[in-house]
């Protein structure tokens, strides 16, 4: 088994390099890592692509929630009517979810935090999924929770801005509402960072589709924190759905499992709002996944 | 009649048997026991001999170095009269590895990839684990994540990229029609699978998000998914199988067809993706 090349060391990769500089081979257009800033100019023109924005502190559960959705689908296992048929990102998908396997000596653990760094936009991750009888692009934004904990207090901050533009791209808004933290000892924290999550999107949204979303709804939270969430909700949002996902199965749920509402979160995210989608099906629906990579005549 | 010889490229990694059903292909043509017939000689077999020779003394064939590159020339016609020139590729597996941890496909490639009208993805079920994760094999107490291990892309992960960048590179500089594609499951014999099981069942269980990426993305048409064993058994360079040196090794080996049926036609699943090309 060969080691994806995102770990290789850069001075593999810039031994590689120097090699094909000089012969006469074709480099593809797609690296299979994460997409950047660079990668996405077709967000306006792809008509049937949608971005998907998770919205939450770090330590949330954005992550592996999305490393979940793609461990599922690599079993199979999707919403009904709903199924992998590619994406340009698969090295950005095994890098979060490799941590999700078993392997010769480990078991499985959370993802890495995903790092805030330097950058102004979140990487980007591709699925190209069949739904019924047509295609759905969608990329979900993998972003650093501290973008949003600053973004939270002040909208135009500098180092927010990644999160300012996926408040603007972004089609579809998962807020996270962290269980586990609403539930432990900093709860009080906890509920306020939230809240105020709640009132920006809520300030931001623009009538796109929202969705409460509360991670790790194995661990129990107090009644009268979660009424205190969903009237905060109710009053910055309006209009919003609220699922609960969990990667551990149900109480009587057969070991081989699908989780917690992780299939139903994906079904809604991907069917909410269908009337931007084209309805008609494509005869070849990778030519269309062609011309976002570009230098394509399809 | 096809007014252009039918190209047919075959993909693998190491290990998948390429060079094995290729020598057996030619037995079986020889033979004249099965769907495909020869139209005279081939030119060249030598890329085979080698093969050829040790499964008749009942050994396994040598692995195809690694900078090999060379295509035999199968000129075949189908049994209604269809004329058919078979390019069969025989290269070591490590080329398919190159081009997924490269990512730049050399242009003697960029060139079969194009020419080809039908190709055929041999994978080995068992060399391409699944594996447990959190929803497979569940773990109650989640540790924070691991520092410094390194993460393996899954086998068919990597799979679904080496057809992704073939589709690419097929239609990049012509726009041409998709390939027809069959997935050949190979070293069938190693499943021990029951009879009837069938290689698209066996496809969705062992490698479900590649089953999934083929049958989104080929009608039903146009893809084909079939089992081999092209040997019949597991040789052994320690003990020679007396079958292969007393029957012939034509006479060994099985395709298992898509209703789960075996054949000893090893020409089956060209014949079909002949047809698949066609449809």
């Amino acid at each position: 088994m060969q080691q994806c090349k995102y770990w290789q060391s850069s001075r593999e990769v810039l031994e590689k390099a120097a090699v094909a500089e000089i012969d006469d081979s074709a480099r593809l257009p797609w690296t299979g890592n994460a997409m950047g800033a660079g990668d996405i100019g077709f967000l306006g023109g792809a008509s049937r692509t949608r971005l998907v924005g998770v919205f939450g502190v770090a330590e949330s559960g954005k992550t592996s929630l999305l490393g979940a959705w793609y461990l599922l689908l690599g079993r199979g296992i999707g919403p009904k009517g709903i199924s992998f048929a590619g994406s340009l990102t698969l090295e950005g998908w095994e890098n979060i979810a490799g941590n999700l396997r078993w392997n010769a000596t480990h078991g499985p653990s959370f993802p890495p935090h995903t790092s805030s760094g330097a950058g102004r936009h979140p990487g980007l991750l591709h699925l190209d999924l069949q739904v019924d009888g047509g295609r759905h692009d969608l990329l979900f934004a993998d972003a650093p929770g501290e973008w949003f904990s600053r973004w939270s207090v002040r909208r135009d901050a500098e180092d927010a801005a990644g999160a300012a533009w996926l408040s603007g791209a972004a089609d579809v808004l998962l807020v996270i509402a962290d269980s586990k933290e609403l539930a432990g000892e900093r709860l009080g924290t906890a509920r306020a960072n939230l809240l105020s999550l709640l009132r920006r999107v809520g300030a931001e949204r623009h009538g796109r589709p929202v969705a409460l979303v509360w991670t790790k709804c194995d661990v129990a939270v107090g009644e009268q924190m979660r009424s205190a969430v969903k009237h905060a909700a109710d009053l910055a949002l309006g209009t919003y759905e609220t699922f609960s996902v969990s990667m551990h199965a149900a109480p009587g749920q057969e070991p081989y499992n699908c989780g917690q509402g992780l299939l139903e979160l994906l079904d809604w995210l991907v069917r909410v709002g269908d009337v931007t989608f084209p309805k008609t099906v494509l005869p070849n629906p990778e030519q269309d996944l062609l011309r976002i990579v570009g230098g394509v005549h399809a | 009649m096809l007014e252009a010889a039918l190209k047919i490229a075959v993909f693998g990694k190491s290990n998948v048997g390429k060079s094995h059903f290729g020598a057996q292909l030619i037995g079986r043509l020889n033979a004249e026991s099965g769907l495909l017939r020869m139209r005279g000689a081939a030119p060249d077999l030598g890329a085979f001999e080698e093969v050829v020779q040790s499964l008749s003394s009942g050994v396994p064939g040598a692995h195809t170095s690694a900078g090999t590159y060379t295509e035999t020339l199968l000129p075949v016609q189908t049994a209604d009269g269809t004329a058919i020139d078979l390019n069969w590729p025989d290269y070591a597996g490590e080329q398919v590895s190159q081009l997924l941890e490269d990512r730049r496909v050399p242009a003697s490639w960029q060139e079969r990839v194009e020419a080809a009208d039908g190709w055929i993805l041999m994978v080995r079920p068992r060399h391409v684990p699944l594996g447990n994760d959190i929803f497979s094999k569940p773990l109650s107490d989640l540790q924070a994540s691991r520092s410094g291990g390194a993460v393996e892309c899954s086998p068919q992960a990597r799979l679904v990229e080496l057809l992704q960048m073939l589709v690419y590179t097929s239609r990049a500089r012509t726009g041409k029609r998709k390939p027809a594609l069959a997935i050949l499951l190979s070293c069938w014999d190693e499943l021990e699978a029951p009879l009837g099981v069938t290689p698209a069942a066996v496809l969705r269980k062992n490698l479900p998000m590649l089953a999934d990426y083929v049958s989104n993305n080929w009608s039903e048409e146009r893809r084909i998914i079939l089992g081999l064993s092209a040997t019949g058994v597991a040789l052994s360079k320690a003990a020679p199988n007396q079958d292969f040196i007393y029957k012939g090794a034509e006479t060994m080996g099985w395709v298992v067809d898509a209703d789960g049926e075996h054949s000893p036609d090893l020409t089956l699943p060209i014949a079909k993706l002949a047809v698949a090309i066609q449809s």
